[in-house]
């Protein structure tokens, strides 16, 4: 079978080559972290092992990623996979990036009165812009499917969601919505715009059982599915000491330091101001108490994808919070740590915290669980349907920060419920490994392909 | 006698030659036509394709074989007759199904009648589940399937009570291929938007691609007006801006 995968994120970002004008590239032959990144996010953490996987078993031969990458040359290979960039003019791309970003906020219900509603904003110019994007990566994906005879086409994520119309053929499409999918946010008078889009697919597979309640609810008549997002306990270790004694000294974390760690890109929906809060609610009974930061912005965010500086400004106004609230000594930025530091401060960290006002589902708290940490996780994530209250973690009110901070209160004053959380979140990881979303989600793809029940 | 037995031995073969040079040519012709109105009508129903390319072929070779019999020197008064008659017969015999394809172009458009609506037409009520070049499909409510001919809408009194049909209105576009197809549908749909006061808001424009040639992508445009009564009217006034749209992205275009 020959897959053609359509997302936003491409696979690989470059960064200091401009090969923009080349023909196709090999992006093997160019040099991990110098030339070019793996691009972070949801969707690439999973996607991409979920085709290495379907190939080594022979599920797939030729696979296509079709992804916006505005800076890159129009074809790249990447470990056997055809890369193949989706370029629309700039101000096509900031009328597209303005609704894309309004309507991210609308899904994850943080959108205030100044941003027009689903249906209102598809009468605004910016629409037509997200439409030509979605318009231009269906029309590449047509391209594909003549020459390449393409048997299933899989979208990814929320503003894909017209590509799938706009694909005029009777070849199977299935879509993969990554962001919350909640009824209580989608109120039924978007129902006649939606389903026009949501019942063009053959299936879609959402990231929890709510949200597939919810999908049914808002009139999709389809296969629906819901895979929790996976990932691959290998790629996560216990760092030597040296490592995470580096890490402390690198970012100013004293041995007597208690860490409540939260990592996530930088972005409002996060809940870092709540964190901050919840912070300096504690700081003056535990002065020892620290609030680290991991993580940076988006492609969205990225100056080589839509340039929109939603990180640094969050940054901007989070520190200025902190600095207000006189715990400014107390909250450490990281940015973006590679790998070994990620795993250094997850091994540091006393409690791990997720406290988004929306969150599509929060595979960082399974990261903490690999760790053996006890977390403290918004009822507003995905999530928080596996988590068990005051066993496997603490599930919070985001919007309440006394509740946020009573939580991390209660962790720091018993120190064996803690490790006691550590061990039996480690159990509750279990059911995001990899192996298990790989074979459900390849599975799904291979019976719509095939047209099995 | 010689002398005349040649003479006419040379005019036989040189007849012959003729003809035999008219049907060549007529093979070539009938060739080349066919070709080209098979290319012309590639995004066409394939049935209909088939038979209109049938119907040139023979009309080419009923006019080379006239031209030959009448090289032989034979009475063409009477083939011509027959021909004559043959054709008005192919007509009479097909008016039928003209007339249904031709009514096709009125289903949508002017004739408010889409997919998935439920109608009620000479006397067959459910739910439209096809419309194909000569004929309406019916998924009745008993189950069983009406194939309704088309011409039957421009004909009989046809009712829609699927609820926003009187609101609906479809404007087909027609975007040259030398025209960035998505620029042009972005370019359509910022028009349409000046164009929300009039129409109802609870249903943003959508544009659905039908047909995909060499020369043009052919679509619809789904929109509903806020005021059934002024379903022709706006119809009319924005398939003319946006012809006018396309025909300046088309002069664009070609002066680049």
């Amino acid at each position: 079978m020959n897959l053609a995968v359509c997302s936003q994120t491409p696979l690989v970002r470059l960064l200091s080559v401009d090969l923009s004008s080349q023909g196709t590239v090999d992006v093997e032959r160019l040099v991990l972290d110098k030339d070019y990144v793996f691009s972070p996010g949801g969707v690439t953490r999973m996607v991409y092992p979920l085709l290495i996987h379907m190939k080594s078993r022979n599920y797939v031969e030729g696979v296509y990623w079709v992804s916006l990458n505005p800076a890159a040359p129009s074809v790249m290979l990447y470990n056997g996979i055809k890369l193949i960039s989706v370029k629309v003019d700039e101000t096509s791309l900031k009328g597209y990036g303005a609704a894309k970003e309004h309507m991210w906020k609308l899904f994850h219900g943080t959108a205030d009165q100044s941003i027009p509603q689903l249906i209102e904003l598809a009468w605004r110019d910016e629409y037509a812009y997200f439409n030509l994007y979605n318009r231009v990566c269906a029309e590449t994906l047509l391209e594909l499917d003549k020459t390449e005879e393409l048997d299933l086409f899989y979208i990814h994520d929320f503003q894909q969601l017209p590509t799938g119309y706009m694909l005029d053929t009777l070849k199977p499409k299935v879509f993969r919505w990554h962001i919350p999918f909640d009824e209580k946010v989608i109120p039924p008078d978007w129902e006649p715009f939606l389903t026009k889009f949501l019942n063009a697919y053959d299936a879609i597979i959402v990231s929890c059982r709510a949200y597939l309640n919810s999908l049914i609810k808002r009139g999709y008549k389809g296969r629906a599915y819901h895979i929790y997002p996976y990932i691959d306990f290998k790629e996560y270790r216990r760092p030597e000491r040296t490592e995470t004694e580096y890490f402390c000294g690198r970012f100013g974390i004293n041995d007597d330091d208690f860490v409540v760690l939260l990592v996530a890109r930088l972005d409002p929906l996060k809940g870092h101001d709540i964190a901050v809060k919840a912070l300096a609610h504690l700081v003056k009974k535990y002065p020892h108490l620290k609030l680290v930061f991991v993580g940076n912005g988006s492609f969205s965010s990225s100056s080589k994808g839509l340039g929109l500086d939603k990180a640094g400004s969050w940054k901007r106004m989070v520190s200025g919070m902190a600095e207000a609230l006189g715990v400014s000594d107390r909250v450490v930025f990281t940015g973006h740590l590679p790998q070994d530091m990620l795993d250094a401060a997850y091994e540091r960290c006393d409690v791990f915290i997720l406290p988004s006002r929306a969150e599509g589902f929060g595979l960082v708290v399974a990261e903490a669980w690999l760790h053996m940490k006890p977390v403290i996780v918004s009822s507003a994530a995905g999530i928080s349907e596996i988590v068990e209250h005051g066993k496997t973690g603490l599930i919070v009110d985001p919007d309440n920060v006394d509740e946020v901070a009573r939580a991390i209160e209660y962790l720091i004053r018993n120190e064996y419920t803690r490790m006691e959380m550590g061990v039996l979140g480690r159990r509750a990881a279990e059911i995001l490994s990899i192996e298990r979303g790989l074979k459900e989600e390849a599975e799904v793809l291979r019976n719509v392909a095939e047209g099995s029940p | 006698m010689i002398e005349l037995g040649l003479v006419n031995v040379t005019g036989v073969v040189l007849r012959l030659a003729t003809v035999a040079a008219i049907l060549l040519i007529t093979y070539v012709v009938a060739r080349l036509f066919t070709a080209i109105l098979g290319r012309a009508l590639r995004g066409g129903p394939p049935l209909i394709v088939d038979q209109a390319v049938k119907i040139v072929s023979v009309f080419v070779w009923a006019v080379g074989l006239l031209l030959a019999v009448n090289q032989l020197g034979l009475n063409l008064d009477v083939l011509l007759v027959l021909l004559a008659v043959a054709g008005v017969g192919l007509i009479v015999a097909a008016r039928d199904v003209l007339s249904n394809v031709l009514s096709k172009v009125f289903i949508g458009t002017y004739i408010p009648v889409k997919l998935g609506d439920y109608i009620s037409v000479d006397g067959f009520s459910g739910k439209v589940v096809e419309i194909n070049h000569v004929a309406t499909v019916i998924l009745m409510d008993d189950g069983s399937i009406a194939t309704v001919p088309n011409a039957q809408f421009v004909k009989a009194v046809n009712v829609n009570k699927t609820s926003l049909a009187p609101q609906r209105i479809s404007i087909p576009v027609t975007i040259p291929s030398k025209v960035s197809f998505p620029k042009a549908e972005a370019e359509i749909l910022k028009l349409v938007y000046r164009y929300k006061p009039r129409l109802d808001q609870r249903f943003p424009p959508i544009f659905t691609v039908k047909n995909r040639g060499t020369n043009s992508v052919e679509g619809e445009l789904d929109l509903l007006v806020s005021n059934p009564e002024l379903r022709e009217a706006l119809t009319s006034e924005l398939s003319a801006k946006i012809k006018e749209l396309l025909d300046r992205l088309d002069r664009d275009a070609a002066s680049k």
